[in-house]
């Protein structure tokens, strides 16, 4: 049986990105995971520029999978309307290829467009109903560092973001 | 922030440095705010458009079945679709390239995709117009089921839908923005499409991941339209017309359409929009020497088609450039080369016409009502002939494509007499180019015309040094 550990969210807005970069830097030397912190911003900084750990992604990947889906679903379009109603013209076959080519690229783009849109929401997180703790200055320019951890370590984090010359931080409720 | 002068709007080398928050506010500001001149505007426009669709119904309420009745429609589609939705290209490209001086046109570009929509329901009743794909010649071998309208219009909806997909994954962070700002029905709407974004590293990656996917699919679906709309709205209407180069021609004019719209939505937002501080000279100079590239193209390709048809000199061939160039709608074909071609080569051969933003403005004006020309005199003149004379070239006994035939005097044939515009035509015309400017007006008050994103992270990959006593721009460029 998993026991469940209440957790408590701290922003701490930093007006530099030094400032942001010490905190992480602090947050990795007392042995905060990564996923225990968030960094925020309103402009998209280098990736690593903060000495956050480098994350990877699958976004790659969705496009293909629905490119392929879209290209077996035209397909079975293709070939079941043909079947269906067998008109040969001009002595050609009934399933010819350079007709149902269009068709087929057709889908195939359909499936690739509509899975990087999902595979780009799902990647990133996203949808949050709720966004949490936040800071209108993130989007003027501040960093946010959002640590979200366990009560014993609140206080460590808080030092921590207060050494690296937070500029303010905000505190939420417990979980 | 202080409005800059006109003259000391040359690079981002000389322009002061705002904030973050200066460029929120001086972004988002003018989005926002709806003044007495955009009402103005958009009530001048909104008329004209309403013109433009009681135009459509005078020639709805007369049937689909004549086409010579919708060859003007078919030309100011055919424009829109050329122009607006190939805008797009402009932004993909220059983002693909990592080229700095794009961020000023990233969304002023991208903002076309909302246009698209609206050209998606002008092109739907053309679908009417046009036989389906049987008993005739076209690139769909008498496909039974629905061709080749269900095909265009599946391309066209799924083109839109791309195109909304890449602006909305390319202004995620700016309605964040103005979601978190403003509230309001735009604010809630902003908030909604923004999905709760909150601009974490891993949302940075995949936002850029996503805008190169769907814009590289843009990029392959655009070309891929233009060949199936090409061929099906102006190729296969013309009986015998055969021409390999002629769907590749018009995906290249749509490439230098592109550039031309951009460029004249650029200035105009500059210089309307109350943007000129963030769109200052390198976009127009950068894009002036592309538009200048592709305006040799134009001609090249044109001329590789013309030349095959005047040397081959086959009856049909004869007949189609009597058609097309040199008979009913010559006038509309030289306006069509002097002006997408021999006066924008003469503008923007001198480099330092190329680095004003009037300079190339006025060039690619002058391409813009170059290219309607061409379309007119293309789908005009493809929609002059009945769906029995494509069943009679499809059987071969097509007089116009196995004899040279008059094209003056009193034999003349019907499709060799010109169709010029009646009431209704000039009603869609006024209307349709009346359009995207209307719907352009009114996205630009839901999505920020300047990308602020982008903006503020061209400011913090570049600097100012000072080397051997003179100033220099310095980029970091990450990736």
């Amino acid at each position: 049986m998993t026991t469940f550990i209440p957790k408590r969210s701290l922003l701490g807005l930093f007006s530099t990105a030094d400032g942001a970069a010490d905190a992480v830097e602090g947050l990795q030397d007392q042995d905060f995971d990564d996923k225990d912190f968030e960094i925020m911003s309103g402009t998209p900084y280098p990736e690593g520029a903060f000495g956050e750990k480098t994350t990877n992604h699958r976004l790659y990947v969705f496009p293909f999978i629905g490119a392929a889906l879209g290209f077996a679903v035209a397909i079975l379009l293709t070939t079941a309307t043909q079947v269906s109603y067998p008109l040969v013209t001009g002595g050609k076959p009934i399933l010819s290829i350079p007709p149902m080519a269009i068709i087929t690229y057709e889908g195939t783009m359909l499936g690739a467009i509509i899975f990087t849109v999902l595979g780009i929401i799902f990647e990133s997180r996203l949808p949050r109903p709720k966004l949490g703790l936040y800071d209108e200055r993130i989007t003027a320019g501040y960093v946010g560092i959002l640590v979200t951890t366990t009560e014993d370590r609140f206080k460590t984090a808080k030092e921590i973001l207060t050494k690296a010359g937070a500029e303010d931080i905000k505190e939420g409720e417990p979980d | 922030m202080s409005r800059v002068r006109q003259q000391e709007l040359h690079s981002l080398l000389e322009l002061p440095r705002p904030t973050s928050q200066e460029i929120n506010d001086d972004i988002l500001g003018p989005t926002v705010t709806i003044g007495p001149q955009f009402k103005t505007a958009v009530g001048g426009l909104g008329i004209i458009v309403a013109l433009g669709v009681a135009g459509f119904i005078l020639k709805a309420a007369d049937g689909f079945d004549d086409r010579t009745n919708w060859g003007y429609y078919a030309a100011v589609f055919a424009f829109l679709f050329t122009t607006c939705q190939g805008a797009l290209l402009v932004s993909i490209t220059m983002r693909m390239a990592k080229t700095h001086w794009r961020r000023p046109l990233a969304r002023v570009s991208e903002l076309f995709a909302i246009v698209g929509f609206f050209n998606l329901l002008v092109f739907l009743p053309l679908l009417w117009t046009i036989p389906i794909a049987d008993e005739r010649q076209s690139i769909w071998f008498e496909w039974p089921w629905g061709a080749p309208r269900v095909m265009d219009a599946l391309a066209m909806i799924f083109l839109v839908i791309n195109g909304l997909a890449l602006l909305w994954a390319s202004s995620i962070p700016d309605l964040a923005l103005y979601g978190k700002r403003y509230g309001g029905t735009r604010g809630a709407i902003a908030r909604f499409l923004s999905t709760g974004w909150n601009g974490t590293p891993i949302q940075w990656k995949i936002l850029k991941a996503g805008q190169g996917i769907l814009g590289g699919l843009y990029w392959v679906f655009l070309i891929g339209v233009h060949f199936m709309l090409s061929s099906d709205f102006a190729m296969s209407m013309v009986p015998g017309w055969v021409d390999a180069i002629f769907p590749a021609f018009q995906a290249l004019s749509g490439l230098q359409s592109a550039v031309a719209t951009t460029m004249v939505a650029l200035y105009l937002v500059r210089r309307f929009g109350r943007h000129d501080q963030y769109i200052y000279m390198e976009p127009f100079w950068a894009l002036s020497k592309i538009l200048l590239g592709l305006t040799l193209l134009w001609f090249y390709f044109w001329f590789a088609g013309f030349i095959t048809f005047w040397y081959g000199r086959k009856p049909i061939e004869i007949n189609v450039l009597q058609l097309l160039m040199i008979g009913p709608y010559r006038v509309a074909f030289y306006l069509a080369i002097f002006l997408t071609f021999v006066v924008p080569f003469l503008i923007l051969m001198w480099n330092w016409v190329r680095r004003t933003p009037g300079g190339p403005t006025l060039a690619s004006a002058v391409i813009l009502v170059g290219t309607f020309m061409d379309k007119i005199r293309l789908y005009v003149g493809a929609y002059s002939f009945t769906d029995q004379e494509l069943t009679d070239a499809f059987h071969h006994e097509s007089a116009f494509v196995d004899e040279v035939l008059p094209a003056t005097g009193p034999l003349i044939p019907s499709f060799f007499q010109t169709n010029w515009p009646d009431g209704s035509d000039i009603l869609v015309i006024a209307g349709g180019l009346a359009m995207p400017f209307f719907i352009y007006l009114l996205a630009t008050k839901f999505i920020p015309v300047i990308s602020i994103w982008e903006t503020k992270e061209g400011y913090l990959l570049s600097g100012v040094k000072t080397v051997l006593r003179r100033r220099y721009l310095v980029l970091a460029k990450p990736d």
